[in-house]
């Protein structure tokens, strides 16, 4: 009896999840009258101004990562090798991103870098963009962190860090050729999820005032009717895609050990 | 001069003295093991030979250059360690070319140098390989290997055989000790197992809350031991009391003995007289110093050799005999005698 | 206190306070089950279930908040129903920016139970369940007081993430002072306008003081999960 309650109040919670999406879908797809077309879909990629932004977006989310690895991996590395005591407080520090609202981070960001401050970020393109990827790598902090904290816990980073040294490397050689290739798949998971959100965040982009992927929807949303669905579901496919894509990450390296 | 000097090395975690006073001289193509319990400091020692701690006080000099203050990958040490510690994200020829590629070694001298490596470890093929597909004492071989690969000036070996099953553990033992002498390298092996310790090396160094109690060659340190701690944690012994009678004489168990050497106690003092297994015999045995009554109390086959244990003089005493097919073992509770020989005795300082 | 701050700012902090404190308290349970389920339960789509849970966390909030509008609003399927049969109206009223926040809450909820499940050992439920208790029992008795520290850390999580959350609020349930202004929308808000800085500002502080306080207060919550439960092991 338990069970058959159990599996019904399963099944209409994936309505219950999934029902929007069909009905988005199906919207989506009612633009011309009558039949149902991809003409909103063409709408959406026939804008020049969604592959701008998607294209800026991606390529902040490219920076991003790169930032996340280079700040994550040394620290983590450290903090395991060196500082075990100060691993509470480095989590305590990785999960701020979580609960301080983007809002308060960006106006932190507009009031210390503005025209008038000692480092004037904001006066230019390239300094805001700069200020958007330190954003964007804060907001990635928690996942990046995690990812690649797990990713340490499967090496003996003390005894290769060791081993590596006896045999004359320096910390430069034994963060690039043995502590980052034996997290890759942890760095490639955290680098997903930081695509995933860097492409819909909305807040930071908006309040800096860049041409970004999340402000653009944000945009088409209030303006249009059928394109938001299309572009809604986009940005499904492209979320879904990107945790596909760090489930195959981990997939392809169970495999490599399991050819043992 | 020696080729590797220890002076002095005082080693202090928070207020804990975990390495006192520790000195050592080593020659070049010597085989030494540190040999203790687990605590001992040798570990600490042996790490502190690697550059993964500084010493709190003294020095570490190799072939004539002053190491002490230098980082571990500035020393041209090769290292093993108990866990393997291969590289798992690098094939079998990666791992062991990984120390000659941060040197900056040519390609072509170093893909020489990884062949000559994996024969000398009797792995030839197995340069493709990853870590994961190889078993612990292949994996274990493949450290040697890369330890090697770099012509470092010392080898350190920590507990290097101790992950491994037994079969593999003497096999592996014997190859190491091979390999050392074929390439003549200067090795510090850190053991808490009496029996690597013995079987491999030149010298033994045992240890015992943070000083070496005693240096010495194998035959040495097992016959001579200096101290009640080298006699009892190197091998077994049978510990028997003693009465000073005079300056080179004793009573055992009420029979009076004159030994091989003076003993420094005054007359009347009680001192303590060991004896390894294999000294004591049983049975009447002709021109015996000593012969106890005995009741045997247990028997352990352990192959070549039989284990007994017989009550005698108010202690239980261990003795070994060889298996002879002949002779079967005493049954346990059977009356008998045990016999030994006063120059067999190792009088126990301290 | 209430001198500290203007009447619109002061609507604003206890208007996400209330948001916050319903959308965690109706989310409680069943932020439990499915942790529940992802910790012990093995069934085919777990995975799928366990992608959902995470979808807000990464989905952009602005799709969240669109979903959430095509469903609830007053044209989606589930907004008629509920408006027509109960009279219930979520866009563009707290109630809804209730459920944004609940939604976009949730993963961090579920992880931090569901990570109390994990470090419980199933035999102690075992054990308790051949003493012949029945499994309701079980878990009211058993289950429960071990992973009580742990939901409350993924409670307390979950308030400050609503406390906080902006983008699916504001396409879901607009941003009107007095009904639907969070402290997020209220600094976003005063920032589009001039001047209005010293404002977002005082609110800023109030925003930052209560995440550093929930986070403070769910890992020493969580610090003593840890304790209590290498205790008994």
């Amino acid at each position: 009896m338990m069970r058959v309650v159990a599996w019904g109040v399963f099944l209409l919670g994936c309505l219950f999840f999934l029902l929007p999406l069909v009905g988005m879908t199906e919207f989506s797809l009612k633009m011309r009258r009558g039949v149902y077309s991809f003409d909103a879909y063409a709408a959406v990629f026939g804008d020049p101004a969604f592959w701008a932004t998607f294209g800026y977006s991606l390529a902040l989310a490219a920076a991003t990562i790169v930032v996340g690895v280079v700040l994550v991996v040394p620290t983590a590395y450290w903090v395991r090798l060196r500082l075990p005591q100060a691993r509470p407080f480095v989590e305590f520090i990785t999960l701020l991103p979580l609960v301080i609202p983007a809002i308060v981070i960006v106006f932190g960001y507009i009031r210390m870098y503005n025209t008038s401050s000692f480092l004037p970020l904001t006066g230019s393109a390239l300094g805001t963009d700069i200020l958007l990827t330190m954003g964007y790598a804060t907001l990635a902090l928690p996942y990046m962190y995690r990812s690649v904290d797990t990713g340490l816990r499967t090496i003996d980073v003390g005894t290769l860090t060791e081993a590596a040294q006896s045999l004359g490397a320096g910390w430069v050689t034994i963060l690039a050729r043995i502590i980052l290739p034996n997290v890759m798949v942890a760095v490639l998971s955290g680098a997903f999820l930081t695509l995933a959100i860097v492409l819909g965040e909305f807040t930071m982009a908006a309040l800096l005032n860049r041409p970004a992927f999340g402000p653009y929807m944000q945009l088409l949303g209030a303006n249009r009717a059928y394109e938001p669905p299309a572009l809604a579901v986009i940005a499904f496919a492209i979320t879904w895609g990107c945790m596909g894509l760090m489930q195959l990450a981990t997939r392809f390296a169970k495999h490599e050990r399991a050819k043992a | 001069m020696s080729f590797l000097s220890l002076s002095h090395l005082e080693k202090t975690f928070g207020t804990n003295r975990v390495v006192k006073d520790f000195n050592l001289s080593v020659e070049k193509g010597e085989f030494i093991s540190l040999l203790g319990p687990s605590g001992c400091g040798k570990t600490t020692v042996l790490r502190m030979v690697a550059g993964f701690e500084t010493p709190t006080s003294g020095g570490i000099v190799i072939d004539g250059q002053e190491v002490t203050g230098l980082k571990p990958n500035q020393r041209n040490i090769g290292m093993m360690f108990q866990a393997y510690a291969l590289f798992p994200n690098m094939t079998v020829a990666e791992n062991v070319a990984f120390g000659l590629k941060v040197k900056g070694v040519a390609k072509d001298k170093r893909d020489a140098r990884v062949e000559e490596m994996l024969r000398l470890i009797g792995l030839p093929e197995m340069g493709g390989r990853y870590p994961f597909q190889l078993s612990g004492g292949q994996q274990q071989r493949v450290a040697l290997a890369r330890a090697l690969a770099p012509s470092p000036r010392v080898l350190l070996l920590d507990e290097p055989l101790s992950a491994l099953d037994a079969k593999v553990r003497v096999s592996l033992r014997n190859e190491i000790r091979e390999i050392q002498r074929e390439l003549g390298i200067t090795t510090i092996f850190v053991t808490h197992d009496q029996e690597e310790a013995l079987s491999m090396s030149d010298r033994v160094v045992v240890m015992n809350g943070g000083i070496a109690e005693q240096v010495g060659a194998p035959f040495e340190v097992y016959n001579r031991p200096s101290t009640r701690f080298v006699a009892t944690f190197v091998g077994t012994l049978n510990v028997f009391d003693g009465a000073v009678t005079g300056p080179q004489s004793v009573t055992l168990a009420g029979v009076p003995v004159t030994l091989a050497e003076p003993v420094e106690a005054s007359k009347g003092a009680t001192v303590a007289l060991a004896l390894r297994p294999e000294a004591v015999q049983l049975g009447r045995v002709e021109g015996a110093d000593v012969v106890l009554p005995a009741t045997i109390e247990s028997v352990e086959f352990l192959g070549s050799i039989i284990r007994v244990r017989a009550r005698a003089g108010g202690s239980v005493v261990a003795l070994d005999t060889f298996n002879r097919m002949d002779a079967p073992p005493p049954a346990i509770g059977a009356e008998t005698e045990v016999s030994l020989h006063a120059r067999d005795l190792i009088v126990l300082a301290g | 206190m209430t001198d500290w701050l203007s009447p619109t700012e002061w609507q604003a902090v206890a208007l996400s306070l209330r948001v916050a404190f319903w959308a965690t308290v109706i989310s409680l349970p069943l932020g439990i089950w499915v942790a529940w389920l992802l910790a012990r339960r093995e069934f085919p789509g777990k995975q799928v279930l366990n992608g959902l849970v995470h979808l807000p966390l990464i989905l952009p909030p602005v799709v969240t908040g669109y979903l959430l509008l095509i469903t609830f609003g007053r044209r989606g399927y589930v907004g008629q129903f509920l408006d027509q049969w109960f009279g219930i109206v979520l866009a563009f009223r707290w109630t809804g920016a209730v459920l944004a926040a609940a939604v976009m809450a949730f993963p961090l909820m579920v992880r931090a139970i569901r990570l109390a499940f994990e470090a419980v050992d199933p035999k102690l439920e075992q054990a308790a369940g051949t003493l012949g208790a029945s499994p309701a029992w079980v878990f009211l008795t058993v289950t429960l007081p071990l992973i009580l520290p742990g939901v409350l850390a993924g409670a307390v999580l979950a308030f400050a993430k609503a406390m906080g959350e902006f983008g699916a609020t504001i396409t879901f349930v607009s941003n009107i002072p007095g009904e639907t202004q969070t402290l997020p929308s209220a600094i976003y808000a005063f920032l589009q306008v001039p001047g209005g800085d010293a404002q977002a500002f005082r609110l800023v502080i109030v925003s930052i003081a209560v995440a550093m306080g929930a986070l403070i207060a769910s890992e020493w919550i969580g610090r003593r999960v840890a304790r209590r439960i290498g205790g008994l092991g």
